[in-house]
């Protein structure tokens, strides 16, 4: 239980595209420039800025020196997180949680379209075992965890497809989502490019530019801002070991431990009954139904029944990603913050065309590490 | 355990070779080019904050101490700098030994307020002064390179 409560109050977001034609800099720059008035502060009511990047993705060892200025953070405390956007939120509320500040900036941040990602990924590999030869990379890691769930759920691979089908559907309403064409049927992406089977091309996430700013407060603060409070009900993070040998691929032990975590401190006994929208950091379409499943967002046992009657799509009774989800829009290291700002947005009726229609409770979801080693999972409402 | 099995251990325990990995940086509107444009006349030039006044060479066009932008104040300054602070160095920045010592140095170019690096010659080490006044040796065949600022050098 945390101490004191924390809400979102603000947020801004850049374009989630294939290419900002901008610097760093600059695209963090004008993100924050526009989540301050958002939330109704300037610059000084700033206690603490919580940076999420990773010095591979950018070309700098410890890249967060280079964006203090552009991030409004010079002369402040200032510190970073190297996982996802949902682990510096969660850093972020804990720092507001224990008293030492009343309001924090996150700012997430990659872009895509300046490194190799595959590249960097595969760094992220065990050097002795799994790097030494070249054959596995981040994407190949995903593809033996969605081999291993589909044979064990006995699932045709036309599934995947669905995943993506129905969060490009939701991407094509979402003004922000420029990462990638959405405009594929089940179809054609069943038939678009194998990478690493199970997955092709448009089963797997797009690599993409983007900065999302959340501003959180603590009450009693949080209560005398311009927005109306959304707080963090409930949050949890677990991980697992790297070794996919130790984990249970069928499974995501690790969000399901997350999300127990975060419900019991929400007071949510039903997921599936009381979480009216989550956003899911799905990188790759199969992970979108295991974390269903692992959320026990489900009625009965089977993403994919669920999602082939319609529950997860934007009209069901438990839309999952209108924004489109990581399939749709994938800066590395941004995706769990975006989803928070989305599910934040979905609580305060501030989701234009993909807002769901009244919801209480929405669910966020990050993750980071191979085949959703490492998961944050927490519960937004008024 | 046998010569043969030790040298097979080790050659599988050391993996030779370097990682080749490319970025791409993007650039912030016209700012390099306009930079390097007055390289290529043989002329600095960098912004100036309209809120405090201070001046980038090269420039900038966010003021961090303010978090303001900087539209379209551009500014000259002279190829005249005050040498800020320095280091003789006798090895590369990889470590290998140089032949003879190189000095770098941070300069400040009359009219700006913020540093510069690069080589300084002309000089021995024992004639270094912080505060001595440098100049900027242009390449005589200026290219609209960052190059074209060969290294500083005392002025006269």
């Amino acid at each position: 239980m945390f101490e004191r409560k924390v809400a979102i109050v603000g947020y801004a977001m850049s374009d989630q595209a294939d290419r900002i034609e901008d610097t760093r800099e600059g695209m963090i720059f004008d993100t924050v420039r526009a989540a301050l008035p958002q939330a109704g502060i300037t610059r000084d009511q700033i206690g603490t800025v919580v940076m999420c990047s990773n010095d591979f993705y950018d070309g700098h060892t410890i890249s967060n020196a280079f964006t203090v200025e552009p991030a409004a953070a010079y002369a402040k405390d200032e510190t970073k997180v190297e996982q996802d956007g949902m682990h510096a939120l969660l850093y972020a509320a804990m720092r507001l949680a224990s008293g030492n500040y009343d309001v924090a900036l996150v700012v997430a941040h990659s872009k895509g379209s300046e490194f190799e990602a595959q590249v960097a990924l595969s760094a992220q590999l065990d050097p002795t075992y799994d790097r030494q030869f070249g054959w596995f990379n981040d994407i190949s890691m995903a593809a033996f965890q969605a081999r291993a769930f589909l044979d064990k759920k006995k699932l045709p691979e036309e599934v995947l497809a669905q995943v993506a089908a129905k969060n490009f559907a939701h991407a094509r309403k979402n003004p922000k989502a420029k990462a990638r064409d959405y405009s594929a049927a089940a179809e054609a992406i069943a038939r678009s490019k194998p990478l690493f089977t199970p997955l092709r091309e448009q089963t797997v996430y797009p690599v993409t530019d983007g900065c999302c700013v959340a501003v959180l407060a603590a009450e009693p603060k949080a209560r005398k801002m311009k927005n109306k409070p959304i707080w963090i009900k409930g949050i949890g993070h677990w991980q697992e070991a790297y070794a996919l040998s130790e984990r249970d691929l069928t499974k995501m032990e690790s969000a399901k431990k997350a999300a127990k975590r975060a419900y019991k401190m929400a007071g949510v006994t039903q997921p599936a009954a009381e979480i009216k929208v989550a956003e899911l950091s799905e990188h790759f379409a199969h992970q979108e139904l295991q974390l269903a499943e692992a959320l026990g967002l489900c009625e009965g046992t089977s993403a994919a029944k669920n999602l082939e009657a319609g529950r997860f799509g934007l009209k069901g009774k438990l839309p999952i990603n209108p924004s489109g989800g990581a399939l749709s829009a994938c800066a590395l290291g941004t995706v769990g913050l975006v989803r928070a700002v989305e599910a934040a947005q979905q609580v305060l009726g501030e989701a234009g065309e993909h807002q769901v229609k009244g919801v209480k409770l929405a669910l966020a979801h990050g993750q980071c590490g191979p085949a959703a080693q490492n998961n944050v999972v927490a519960v937004f409402g008024k | 355990m046998a010569e043969e099995e030790k040298k097979a251990a080790g050659e599988t325990k050391s993996v030779k070779g370097a990682w080749d990995v490319k970025y791409r940086w993007t650039f912030r509107k016209d700012l390099m080019d306009r930079y390097v444009a007055g390289l290529k006349e043989k002329k600095l030039v960098g912004t100036k904050c309209h809120k405090c006044g201070r001046v980038y060479v090269p420039p900038k066009d966010i003021c961090g101490k303010c978090f303001e932008e900087i539209d379209e104040n551009w500014v000259e300054v002279k190829d005249r700098a005050e040498l800020v602070t320095y280091t003789v160095g006798y090895t590369s920045i990889t470590g290998q030994p140089y032949p003879e010592p190189q000095i770098t140095g941070t300069v400040r170019f009359e009219g700006s307020d913020s540093w510069a690096l690069g080589p300084i010659r002309g000089l021995k080490p024992e004639d270094i002064k912080v505060g001595m006044k440098l100049k900027v040796v242009w390449r005589e065949e200026t290219k609209g390179q960052l190059s074209d600022i060969e290294h500083y050098a005392p002025a006269e």
